[in-house]
């Protein structure tokens, strides 16, 4: 029997409803104020934008996607976002599985040290000495080997699969199967909604990420997408700082400005995400919630 | 049996794991090749690849300015120079966390241009080498155009253990002294915008007042924009410092900015603050008074520069700092108008360009750098290709009419062709003269000023009869109604490291300048002023402005009299 509501319910509900609505808008609105100026019209945009967009104009996505660079760094983005995705994921879940053994030789001193570099880092100029005696500079595999083992991800991992039955383990082992079959069959199966986190923050990770390819490589054919777009619009803004220096070429009619470039580049960069994160929504909160629980 | 293998699996694994972690442990902590290699100055380059044709060598620079695109430069004007030269310029910008890790693997590139506080690091580290025999190999032009900045780069930029030894070459040289490029327009000072000055019957103005006057008439006819948005005379932002609440008044008056003072065309120092100042408390005076008056923007203490460019450029702001499409300077409003400013002695001395131990092709390098110190070279990378870009006319090199529209109207030109994206790297000034009679960079001739005037600046050129706007400034300075001042600042480049102890006083400052601006320019009224600039002076006092103003006297005047003993 559905109960009846009283007056403070409907109260509470409103002002419930009225909070989060609020919070929401606040969310939401930066993506589309940065959505809405990517369309406008850049000159009009330069006045002010509010609600809706002023004028309509796909100048800088155009722009963008006229630079030599941009397919073959699309390319190479896309490339280090799967083939990273996948071997930090593999990577991760099966040393946190093997920590996660009790018949693990040496166990407990592996996973600390795995710990002990979430805190501990040797800086920049250590790292980079190291990734250069690796010979892993100018080298497409700098954006996937130093990123395979993540010791956050690790912890959630290892903490995850201690949550599943040990009994799994053992039946799955009196039935004949080794360590590589478990994992693979059974722990990984089971072990999706915390994959699924760990798989959305490093394609994440991947995807956004530039300063390693600034700092690594130099070759112009392992640009990655973040970094073409950061380099013209470091050289854009230069250029409309000069100009609005020297009168004479800030009359230019400016097509773009370096405003419309960064929110059309905001665009791009968050797009592929938003447009994955709705299919791995269900596995993340699920992950990360019962990653977090015994910590 | 499965499981028995399975136990060693998970074993063999533990194993391996522990042996990695192990040896990780002991590489490290060793010496790497490229260490020892760096030790003895023997680093081969990863960086800088032969290019695949035996012809073309690749050259790798990393300079301080983010103008070009990194990586090839495949523009015209750098197609020229691989004509020239068989050189191609891979380019990178210079970064601190890339030239930490670069110092420190020792894979500089070939060519790096950094700041001259920060060449010893690579003098004394060896990662650079001496350039003096280079020089005087291959390096005719940069001994003929810029003789002074090298013997500067060798006794004052030179660290002291080298001194007298080349390291650095300085760019930006002007070949003849004391003749600077005109301005097309200038830029700093008590501006208005145009339309509504010109509706307003072209108001004389000489005084603040009578300057606060014309803003306020102007502001009253016109209090919103088309869209409903206040507009204020005068506005500011917060995360300048105080650079937009002195710059204008300061400048139209002689002075330009330094660090919390000011100095004049001589080098003699003024404080910010304190009883000595007197020309920034008259600046933030006016804008008290503006304030008081109603037009200064409420909001300037809590914008950034991004507020206040849009504001300006929705043409809510009737006189802003430095200038923009419809605001003018009124010729003989002021006493002095800003030119610039520069090293006419020693160049952008500011920043060297050196050659890496690591460049396989030194004197490839050197021959590049020589042609950036010609008059061909800097018209190439100025002013663009003859023929295409520019042709002579009647002896002098002239832009295309073409080419100077694309220049105003296409915001790509400069990335596409190559041209005025490179003047890090150029080694003579393109406000420097030609032996043709006009300046290098050729948008400073009288054809292509004239050629530049806009609809907007039609009015304004109409009115004072001038072809174009700069003209009217120059024939107000021939009349005696003002001085058009070029700061030579060649004497800051003189100046000693300010101490850590200065440093800190001077962070204190940084933090409670903008708040002492901010209270004295909302002040309600005059007593209020005068009482908040008191207050502000003593809670300075405490934080030993008199010694960092002390310690910048002293280093100035030492820096005067080193200057003395240059020329």
């Amino acid at each position: 029997m559905k109960k009846k509501k009283k007056r403070q319910d409907w109260v509470f509900d409103i002002f419930n409803y009225l909070i989060i609505g609020i919070i929401t808008i606040l969310c939401i609105f930066p993506f589309y104020y940065v959505f809405i100026y990517s369309i406008s019209d850049a000159k009009l945009a330069e006045q002010g934008i509010s609600l809706l967009p002023k004028g309509f104009s796909l100048q800088s996505y155009i722009t963008l996607f006229k630079l030599n660079d941009i397919p073959h760094a699309i390319f190479i983005s896309v490339l280090r976002t799967l083939i990273g995705t996948v071997g930090t994921v593999l990577a991760c879940s099966f040393f946190a599985y093997l920590v996660s053994i009790p018949e693990m030789w040496f166990r407990s001193f592996i996973y600390r040290l795995c710990i002990f570099s979430m805190y501990c880092n040797a800086g920049m100029i250590p790292v980079y000495l190291v990734i250069k005696g690796l010979h892993l500079t100018n080298s497409f595999w700098v954006y996937i080997i130093p990123g395979l083992a993540v010791a956050y991800y690790i912890i959630l991992i290892k903490t995850y699969i201690e949550s599943l039955p040990a009994s799994l383990r053992e039946s799955a082992m009196l039935d004949g199967a080794g360590t590589l079959s478990v994992y693979w069959k059974i722990v990984l199966p089971l072990s999706k909604p915390i994959i699924a986190t760990i798989a959305l923050f490093t394609a994440v990770g991947q995807w956004n990420s530039w300063f390693d390819n600034k700092l690594y490589n130099t070759k112009a054919g392992l640009k990655t997408l973040q970094l073409v777009l950061y380099d013209y619009l470091n050289s854009s803004s230069v250029l409309q700082n000069m100009s609005n220096l020297d009168l004479a070429a800030g009359r230019a009619s400016q097509m773009t400005t370096p405003m419309s470039l960064k929110v059309a580049i905001t665009v791009i960069t968050i797009l592929p995400i938003i447009i994955v994160y709705p299919f791995m929504q269900r596995y993340f909160t699920k992950g990360i919630m019962m990653g977090a629980v015994k910590g | 049996m499965k499981r028995y293998l399975g136990n060693y699996f998970t074993k063999g694994c533990a194993l391996v794991m522990t042996v990695a972690v192990a040896a990780g442990a002991l590489t490290g902590c060793g010496k790497t090749e490229i260490q020892e290699k760096a030790e003895t100055g023997s680093v081969t380059s990863e960086a800088a690849e032969p290019s695949s044709d035996e012809e073309l060598i690749t050259l790798t620079v990393r300079i301080t300015a983010p103008d070009p695109i990194p990586g090839i430069q495949d523009n015209r004007v750098m197609k020229a120079v691989e004509d020239k030269f068989g050189v191609l310029v891979d380019y990178s910008h210079s970064d601190d966390s890339i030239n930490a890790t670069s110092l420190a693997a020792g894979d500089l590139p070939d060519i790096i241009q950094v700041y001259s506080t920060e060449i010893d690091t690579y003098i004394e580290g060896g990662h650079v080498i001496a350039l003096d025999d280079l020089v005087s190999q291959y390096g005719q032009d940069i001994i003929k155009n810029a003789s002074d900045s090298l013997e500067f780069s060798k006794n004052y930029i030179t660290p002291e253990k080298f001194k007298g030894t080349l390291y650095g070459l300085i760019g930006g040289n002007y070949l003849v002294k004391d003749d600077v490029a005109p301005q097309y327009n200038y830029v700093y000072g008590p501006m208005v915008p145009w339309n509504f000055y010109a509706e307003a019957g072209y108001p004389e103005f000489k005084t603040t007042e009578e300057y606060l006057d014309v803003l306020e008439e102007i502001q009253t006819a016109h209090p919103k924009t088309e869209d409903g948005k206040s507009v204020y005379a005068f506005c500011g932002w917060n995360d300048w410092g105080i650079w937009p609440f002195i710059v204008p008044y300061c400048f139209s008056r002689g002075y330009m900015n330094g660090d919390f003072y000011i100095f004049d065309a001589e080098g003699n120092l003024q404080p910010m603050f304190g009883e000595e100042a007197v020309l920034c408390k008259e600046s933030f005076k006016m804008y008290n008074q503006a304030y008081q008056r109603g037009i200064y923007d409420p909001e300037s203490f809590t914008m950034k520069y991004t507020d206040y460019e849009t504001k300006r450029k929705n043409n809510q702001v009737l006189a802003p700092q430095a200038g923009g499409d419809g605001y003018f300077l009124i010729p003989g409003s002021a006493p002095v108008v800003w030119e610039g400013y520069g090293s006419i002695l020693a160049g952008s001395c500011d920043r060297v360009l050196m050659i890496s131990k690591n460049c396989k092709y030194p004197e490839k390098a050197m021959e590049l750098i020589n042609y950036l110190y010609t008059l061909e070279g800097a018209n190439l990378f100025y002013d663009g290709i003859e023929g295409i870009d520019w042709a002579m006319e009647d002896g002098k090199r002239e832009l295309t009419s073409e080419t100077i529209q694309e220049r105003l109207n296409n915001p790509n030109y400069p990335l596409e062709t190559g041209v005025g994206i490179y003047h890090s790297l150029v080694g003579l000034s393109p406000n420097t003269k030609h032996e043709d009679g006009n300046y290098i960079d050729l948008m400073t001739s009288e054809k292509a000023m004239k050629e530049r005037v806009t609809e907007v600046d039609k009015g304004f050129c109409d009115y004072y009869q001038v072809s174009y706007p700069g003209e009217a400034f120059q024939k107000a300075a021939e009349e005696g109604k003002c001085n058009i001042q070029f700061f030579n600042t060649t004497w800051q480049a003189l100046m000693p490291d300010m101490p850590d102890d200065i440093k800190l006083i001077k962070g204190k400052i940084e933090n409670y300048s903008l708040d002492f601006v901010a209270k004295l320019i909302l002040s309600e009224t005059d007593e209020e002023f005068e009482k908040n600039w008191e207050t502000g002076n003593k809670e300075l006092e405490e934080m030993e402005f008199t010694e960092f103003y002390r310690w910048n006297q002293e280093a100035n005047q030492k820096a005067l009299e080193a200057l003395k003993s240059l020329k």
